[in-house]
C-alpha cells in the first residue's frame, strides 16, 4: 500500500522478468537440442497476511503429456525390435542372391542338375565330369557359407545383446543417480525441469533397449520396472547379468546352455528374464528372437535341404524275400548294410486294421525312446531300436514293440524276418524294405554318395545319435574326397561299365529332379499332418521364397511401426519442443514487462523525490 | 496446435532423404534394368521367378542335349547310308563282271571290294568330339580293328586269310575229298565220313536213286555213312544223286549217271563186266566227281563259314578257330584268345546291339538311338567284302576255280539281301526317325522357353518408360522441397524484430 511495498512489487516483477529472460534464452539456446523441453515461467501472486505484494517465481516447470510419453516409449521399443530383425532378415535375404542370377541355392541345385545332364550327354568326356564335380563343390561351399553366416550372425546377436545389457546397466546407474538429485531438489522447490530432461533421456534409451514400465513417485524419482513385472530400480538399480559366449555352433541352443541368458541380480537373487519372457519388446528382444528363433529356423531348413540332398543321391532300397515257415508267411530282409540312422519299413496288418512301423537303427541306446515326429511321415509309427547289442537283444526289443500276431527272428546273420500269426490269421505281413545308405560307389546300384559329412568322407545317413548327424550338416556338407580322386565313379557304378553308359547320371538326374520326397515339418515348412512333399530343386525353391517372404515381412512390419513411431514422437516433439517465434514474442512480452516494471521503479523514485523534497 | 521448430526441421530432413533413397533405387532399375535386387522385394511374385528360372535352366540343358544328339545322328546315318550303298555296289558289281583275274589272283571285283573294306572299317570307326559313335557303350575305344590287321592279321596274332586257309585243309581233308572215306567192298561201295562228331567237310543228308540192281542204304550211323551194293548191272541212263550238306548251311548236289562209256564222261561211271567191276567204276567216278565238287563248292563254302567264325562273336565269346595243327584232320573249334588272333571288334557287346546310348530330351523323357558295328546287317556287309578281299585265286583259265568264284558270288549276293535280319536302310530310317523325334521335341521347348523368358521379363524387367515417368514426378517433387525449405528458413520473427 505504500511506495515502499509498490518499489517491493516492482521489484519482484523485475525479477520475475529477468528470471522469465533467463528462461527464455535458455530455451532459445537449446532450440537445436534433441530432447530438449520447453519450459515454462511459473509465477504466482506474492500473498502476505492476505494481502498481495507483488509477483513471486515459481520453479520452472515443462510441459509433458506423460501419457503420451510412454505411448512413444512403447512404440519406439517397437520399433527397435522390428529394425533389429528387419536388418538381419534383410542380410540373409541378400545372402540369396539377386533374382536374375542363378547364385541362390536354387540356382545352384538348377546348375547341378544342368552339368548331370551335360554328363549324361558326354559320359566320357572328362570336361563334364570335372564340371559336375566343380558345380557340387559350388553347392556345398554355398551351403557351408550360408551356414557359416547364421551362425555368425546369432554370435553378433550375442555380442549385441551382451553390449546392450552393458548400456543397460549403465543407464540404470544414471538414472538412479539423477534420481537422487531430483529428489533432494524438489525438495528444496528448486527447479528440476533439465534434470527430468536428463532422466527421460536415459530411459528413453533404455526403453529401447528394452521394453520398460516407469512410475512416478511423489518425490520426483521414478521406478522401474521390466514389462513382465521385474524391479529394475527402486532406490538402487539392481544389475543385469549376461554370460556370454564366444563360440556359437548349431547345436548351441538356449536349452542346453550354449547360448548366454540375462540374470537379474539383486541381493543374493537371480532371475532368468528370458525364461520368465520378462523382455518382449525393444532391441533387446529383437536380438533374442533372432538368435533363438529365426536364425536356427533358418539353420534348420538348410540341414533339412543338405540332409535330403545328400541322401536322395546315395539313398538305396533293399527289397525283402518272402518267406513261408508253415503255416506262417511273411517276409524277411537283410540288415546287414545299415548303418546308424537307415530305416526299416514294415507294414502289417492286424485285426483288419493297416499299421506303418519305421524301424529306425541307433547305435547309441540314451537316445531311445523316438519320437513319432522323427520320420517327415505322420501316419507311421516311428521304432527305434539300438542295434549295439547281440542279434538276440535285437529281436527281442523288436518284439517287444510289435504286436505279438507279427512274428519277429532272426534265422542267420544280419536277417530280420517277420511272419505273420500262421493258422490264427488274424495278421498279415504286407510290405518291408529298407533304406540304406552304402558307402561303396562301385556296387552295382546306381545311387552315388556325392555328398558326405565332412572332409574326411563320412557317409551322411541321418543318424540320430548324440548329436544327431542333421543338426549343422548344412556347415559340414562336402563333395565326397573319393570321387575328386577319381572320377571314373560318376559313371561306373559296377565293375565293368562301359565308359560312355549313362545309366548313372540319368539315375541321379532324376533323383536330384523328378523323385519326390517327404521333408520332415520340423524346420518349418510343411505342416505336421501334411508334410511338404516334392523333389530337391522344389524344397530349394521353396526355402529361398520362405526366407524371402519372412524378411519383405518384417521388412513391411518395421516399416509400418516406423509410422507411428514418426507420428507419435512428432506430436510429442510439437507439445514439448521449442519453437522460437513463439519465444521471441514471449521475450517482447518480458521486455515490456521489464521496461514496464522499471518505468514503475523511476516513477517511485521520483515520487520520492517529491516526498523529500517537501518543505524545503 | 504448437509446432517445435527442430521437430519441423528434422521432419523436412526426413521426408527429403526418403525422397533421395527412392530417387536412387529408381536410378538403380533404370541402370541394371531389374526392378529389384533382391528376393523379398519381388513380393508374392517371387514363387514365379524361381519357378520360371528353374525351368528355363532345365529347358536350356534339354536344348543342348538336343543339338549334340542331332548332330551324332546325322553323322551316324550318313555313314550308314554309304555302307548301304557299298553293300548294294558289291552286289552290281558281282553280277556285272566275269572271273578275269585282273593282277593274277583277285577278280576286279575282289579288288573294288578291298578299297571298299577299307573304307567301311574307316566309316565305322567315326568319331566325333572324342567319341567313338559305332562302338556302342564304350565309347572311347576303336571299335574295329584296322583292316590290314583284319585280313593278313599282326603280330603272329591270325587273321581273316589265315582262318580261311586253315578251314579250307580242315574241310578238303589232305587228299582232297571233303573228309570223306571211300572204299570198296566186293561189289560194295562205302562212302563214309572220317570221323564223328565233326564240323568240317560234305555231311551225307540224303542220297536218292533210281539205280536197277543197285542197293542204297544210308546215310546212317555214326559216322554217317552210305553203301551201294551192286547186285546187278543198272541200265544206262539211271542215275544216283547224292545230297551233300556244306559247312555254311547250304547243300550241293553230286550226281552219277550209270553209262557204257568207257572211259566214263565227267558225272558218268561205267557199267563194267560184272557188280565187282561196276563197283569199281563207281568208286573210281564218284572219287573224282567228290573231289571236283570239293574245289567248287566245298572250297567257297568253306571260306563262307571261315568268314562266319572269324566274325560271329557276341558278348564273352571268341572267333572260333580250327583247332589244330594238324588241321586235315581236326575235328572241332576251339575258341580263339586275344593272343593268337585279331579280334575284329573291341566295343561294347553288351545288350541288344542298336540304340545303345540314350538322351534325356524332357521331364522323365528319354530317347534310345543309336547303332553299333556288331549289328546283323553292318556286320555282314564287312564280313562279305572282307571275305572277297581275302580270297585268292591263282589259274583264270581253271574251269574249277571259276565255278568256285561263281558259288562264292552267289553266296555273298544272298547274304547282302539282308533276309531275316533288320536291313540297313530299315536301321537307317530308325536313326531318322529320332532325328524327327528331335526335332519335335526341341520346337516344343523353343516355344515354352520364349512364353516362360516373356513372362520372367515382365515380372522381374524394369521398364524403362515407366521408371523415367516416375524419375520425372519425383524430381519435381524434390525441387518444390527445396524451394519450400529455402523460404521457410527466412521465415522467423527474428527477421521481423
Amino acid at each position: 500500500m505504500s511506495l515502499t511495498s509498490a518499489l517491493g512489487a516492482a521489484m519482484s516483477g523485475l525479477n520475475v522478468s529477468q528470471a522469465g529472460i533467463d528462461v527464455t534464452s535458455r530455451n532459445i539456446a537449446n532450440v537445436g537440442t534433441p530432447g530438449y523441453t520447453r519450459k515454462v515461467q511459473q509465477q504466482t501472486n506474492l500473498l502476505a497476511g492476505g494481502e498481495g505484494i507483488g509477483v513471486r517465481r515459481e520453479a520452472a516447470q515443462r510441459q509433458i503429456d506423460e501419457f503420451l510419453q510412454q505411448q512413444l516409449r512403447t512404440s519406439a521399443a517397437g520399433s527397435a525390435l522390428l529394425n533389429v530383425k528387419s536388418n538381419m532378415l534383410g542380410r540373409i535375404d541378400k545372402m540369396f542372391g539377386a533374382p536374375n542370377s542363378n547364385a541362390s541355392i536354387a540356382g545352384a541345385i538348377s546348375a547341378l542338375a544342368t552339368s548331370l545332364q551335360e554328363l549324361a550327354g558326354n559320359p566320357e568326356s572328362d570336361a563334364a565330369r570335372q564340371s559336375l564335380l566343380n558345380e557340387a563343390s559350388n553347392l556345398a561351399a554355398k551351403m557351408n557359407r550360408m551356414s557359416d553366416m547364421i551362425q555368425d550372425m546369432r554370435l553378433e546377436a550375442e555380442r549385441n545383446i551382451a553390449a546392450g545389457v552393458e548400456q543397460a546397466n549403465a543407464l540404470l546407474q544414471t538414472i538412479a543417480a539423477v534420481n537422487k538429485q531430483i529428489s533432494q531438489r524438489q525438495a528444496g522447490n528448486l527447479s528440476v525441469g533439465d534434470l527430468q530432461d536428463k532422466r527421460d533421456t536415459a530411459i528413453d534409451e533404455l526403453s529401447r533397449l528394452m521394453d520398460v514400465k516407469v512410475v512416478n513417485r511423489d518425490d520426483g524419482s521414478v521406478t522401474i520396472f521390466t514389462s513382465g513385472g521385474q524391479l529394475l530400480l527402486d532406490r538402487t538399480p539392481v544389475e543385469l547379468a549376461f554370460d556370454e559366449r564366444t563360440q556359437i555352433d548349431p547345436g548351441s541352443t538356449y536349452e542346453n546352455g550354449g547360448v548366454g541368458t540375462i540374470r537379474l541380480v539383486s541381493g543374493s537373487n537371480a532371475i532368468d528374464l528370458i525364461a520368465a519372457g520378462a523382455i518382449r519388446s525393444g532391441a533387446l528382444a529383437g536380438y533374442l528372437e533372432m538368435r533363438d528363433k529365426v536364425l536356427p529356423q533358418a539353420q534348420a531348413q538348410l540341414d533339412e535341404l543338405a540332409a535330403q540332398l545328400a541322401l536322395s543321391l546315395s539313398e538305396e532300397q533293399v527289397a525283402s524275400d518272402p518267406v513261408t515257415v508253415a503255416p506262417a508267411e511273411g517276409l524277411e530282409i537283410d540288415t546287414s548294410s545299415m548303418v546308424a540312422g537307415n530305416t526299416i519299413s514294415l507294414t502289417y496288418t492286424v485285426g483288419g486294421v493297416t499299421q506303418n512301423v519305421t524301424i529306425v537303427r541307433v547305435d547309441d541306446a540314451s537316445v531311445l525312446p523316438l519320437a513319432n515326429d522323427v520320420t517327415a511321415n505322420p501316419d507311421d509309427i516311428v521304432v527305434g531300436i539300438n542295434f549295439n547289442q547281440p542279434m538276440a537283444d535285437i529281436v527281442a526289443d523288436l518284439q517287444a514293440a510289435l504286436p505279438a500276431a507279427v512274428v519277429v527272428s532272426n534265422p542267420a546273420g544280419g536277417t530280420l524276418r517277420f511272419l505273420d500269426d500262421g493258422a490264427a490269421g488274424t495278421s498279415n505281413i504286407v510290405g518291408l524294405s529298407a533304406t540304406v545308405t552304402p558307402s561303396s560307389l562301385a556296387d552295382g546300384s546306381t545311387g552315388l554318395a556325392l555328398f558326405v559329412d565332412g572332409g574326411a568322407g563320412r557317409i551322411f545317413s541321418n543318424s540320430l545319435d548324440v548329436p544327431p548327424q542333421k543338426v549343422g550338416f548344412a556347415a559340414r556338407i562336402t563333395i565326397n574326397p573319393a570321387l575328386l580322386a577319381n572320377d571314373d565313379y560318376l559313371v561306373a557304378y559296377d565293375a565293368g561299365v562301359p565308359v560312355g553308359d549313362a545309366t548313372r547320371p540319368l539315375d541321379l538326374l532324376a533323383r536330384l529332379t523328378s523323385n519326390s520326397r517327404a521333408y520332415s515339418p520340423s524346420s518349418g515348412i510343411g505342416g505336421a499332418t501334411t508334410p511338404f512333399n516334392g523333389s530337391v530343386d522344389e524344397f530349394a525353391r521353396r526355402l529361398v521364397s520362405f526366407q524371402a517372404a519372412q524378411s519383405a515381412n518384417a521388412a513391411r512390419d518395421a516399416d509400418a511401426q516406423q509410422v507411428v513411431t514418426s507420428s507419435l514422437q512428432d506430436r510429442f516433439d510439437a507439445q514439448t519442443g521449442v519453437n522460437i517465434d513463439d519465444e521471441m514474442s514471449n521475450l517482447l512480452l518480458l521486455q515490456n514487462a521489464y521496461s514496464a516494471n522499471a518505468r514503475v521503479i523511476s516513477t517511485i523514485q521520483d515520487l520520492f523525490n517529491v516526498l523529500m523534497s517537501i518543505g524545503r | 496446435m504448437q509446432i517445435s521448430t527442430l521437430s519441423q526441421s528434422l521432419a523436412l530432413r526426413q521426408s527429403i532423404n526418403e525422397m533421395r533413397a527412392q530417387f536412387d533405387d529408381l536410378q538403380r532399375q533404370l541402370s541394371t534394368g531389374l526392378k529389384t535386387d533382391s528376393y523379398a522385394k519381388l513380393g508374392t511374385d517371387r514363387n514365379a521367378v524361381l519357378s520360371l528360372s528353374h525351368q528355363l535352366s532345365q529347358l536350356t540343358a534339354y536344348t543342348n542335349t538336343i543339338s549334340r544328339t542331332e548332330m551324332r545322328i546325322e553323322v551316324m546315318s550318313d555313314a550308314l547310308t554309304r555302307v548301304n550303298t557299298i553293300a548294294s555296289q558289291t552286289k552290281t558289281t558281282l553280277a556285272s563282271t566275269g572271273f578275269e583275274l585282273v593282277n593274277g589272283t583277285q577278280t576286279s571285283a575282289q579288288i573294288q571290294s578291298a578299297m571298299q573294306f577299307d573304307e567301311l572299317v574307316n566309316l565305322l570307326n567315326l568319331e566325333v568330339e572324342d567319341r567313338y559313335l559305332f562302338g556302342g557303350l564304350d565309347t572311347s575305344t576303336r571299335p574295329v580293328a584296322l583292316p590290314a590287321d583284319i585280313l593278313n592279321g599282326v603280330d603272329g596274332k591270325a587273321g581273316l586269310k589265315q582262318f580261311i586257309a586253315e578251314r579250307a585243309l580242315a574241310d578238303l581233308g589232305a587228299d582232297g575229298m571233303g573228309r570223306l572215306t571211300l572204299g570198296t567192298v566186293d561189289s560194295t561201295v562205302t562212302l563214309a565220313e572220317d570221323a564223328a562228331p565233326s564240323v568240317f567237310g560234305f555231311k551225307l543228308a540224303a542220297v536218292t536213286s533210281t539205280l536197277s540192281n543197285a542197293t542204297v542204304t544210308g546215310p546212317a550211323g555214326t559216322p554217317a555213312s552210305l553203301d551201294v551194293e551192286f547186285t546187278g548191272f543198272p541200265v544206262p541212263g539211271e542215275k544216283i544223286e547224292l545230297r551233300l550238306a556244306l559247312p555254311d548251311g547250304t547243300d550241293t548236289l553230286v550226281t552219277l549217271k550209270a553209262s557204257v562209256n568207257n572211259p566214263a564222261g565227267p558225272g558218268e561211271f561205267t557199267i563194267g563186266a560184272d557188280a565187282d567191276q561196276t563197283a569199281a567204276n563207281f568208286q573210281a567216278a564218284l572219287e573224282t566227281a567228290l573231289k571236283r565238287e570239293g574245289q567248287i563248292t566245298l572250297r567257297a563254302a568253306s571260306s563262307v563259314e571261315a568268314a562266319n567264325n572269324f566274325f560271329d562273336y557276341a558278348a564273352g565269346g571268341a572267333p572260333q578257330r580250327v583247332d589244330g595243327p594238324p588241321f586235315e584232320t581236326a575235328t572241332g573249334l576251339i575258341e580263339a584268345t586275344e593272343a593268337d588272333t585279331v579280334f575284329w571288334y573291341r566295343g561294347d557287346l553288351t545288350g541288344t546291339p542298336g540304340n545303345n546310348f540314350t538322351a534325356q530330351i524332357d521331364d522323365g523323357r528319354q530317347l534310345q538311338y543309336g547303332a553299333r558295328a556288331d549289328q546283323a546287317a553292318i556286320r555282314d556287309t564287312l564280313k562279305m567284302s572282307g571275305l572277297l578281299a581275302a580270297v585268292e585265286y591263282s589259274d583264270a583259265e581253271d574251269p574249277e576255280q571259276t565255278a568256285s568264284y561263281q558259288a562264292l558270288s552267289g553266296r555273298v549276293t544272298q547274304k547282302l539281301n539282308f533276309k531275316g535280319v533288320q536291313s540297313l536302310e530299315s536301321i537307317v530310317t530308325q536313326l531318322g526317325l529320332s532325328a524327327s523325334t528331335l526335332s519335335k521335341t526341341q520346337d516344343r521347348h523353343d516355344l515354352v522357353m520364349a512364353s516362360a523368358n516373356e513372362m520372367l521379363g515382365d515380372i522381374q524387367n524394369a521398364d524403362p518408360y515407366e521408371v523415367g515417368v516416375k524419375l520425372n514426378t519425383l524430381i519435381t517433387q524434390l525441387q518444390a522441397s527445396y524451394q519450400v525449405t529455402a523460404m521457410l528458413s527466412k521465415m522467423s520473427l527474428v527477421n521481423f524484430i
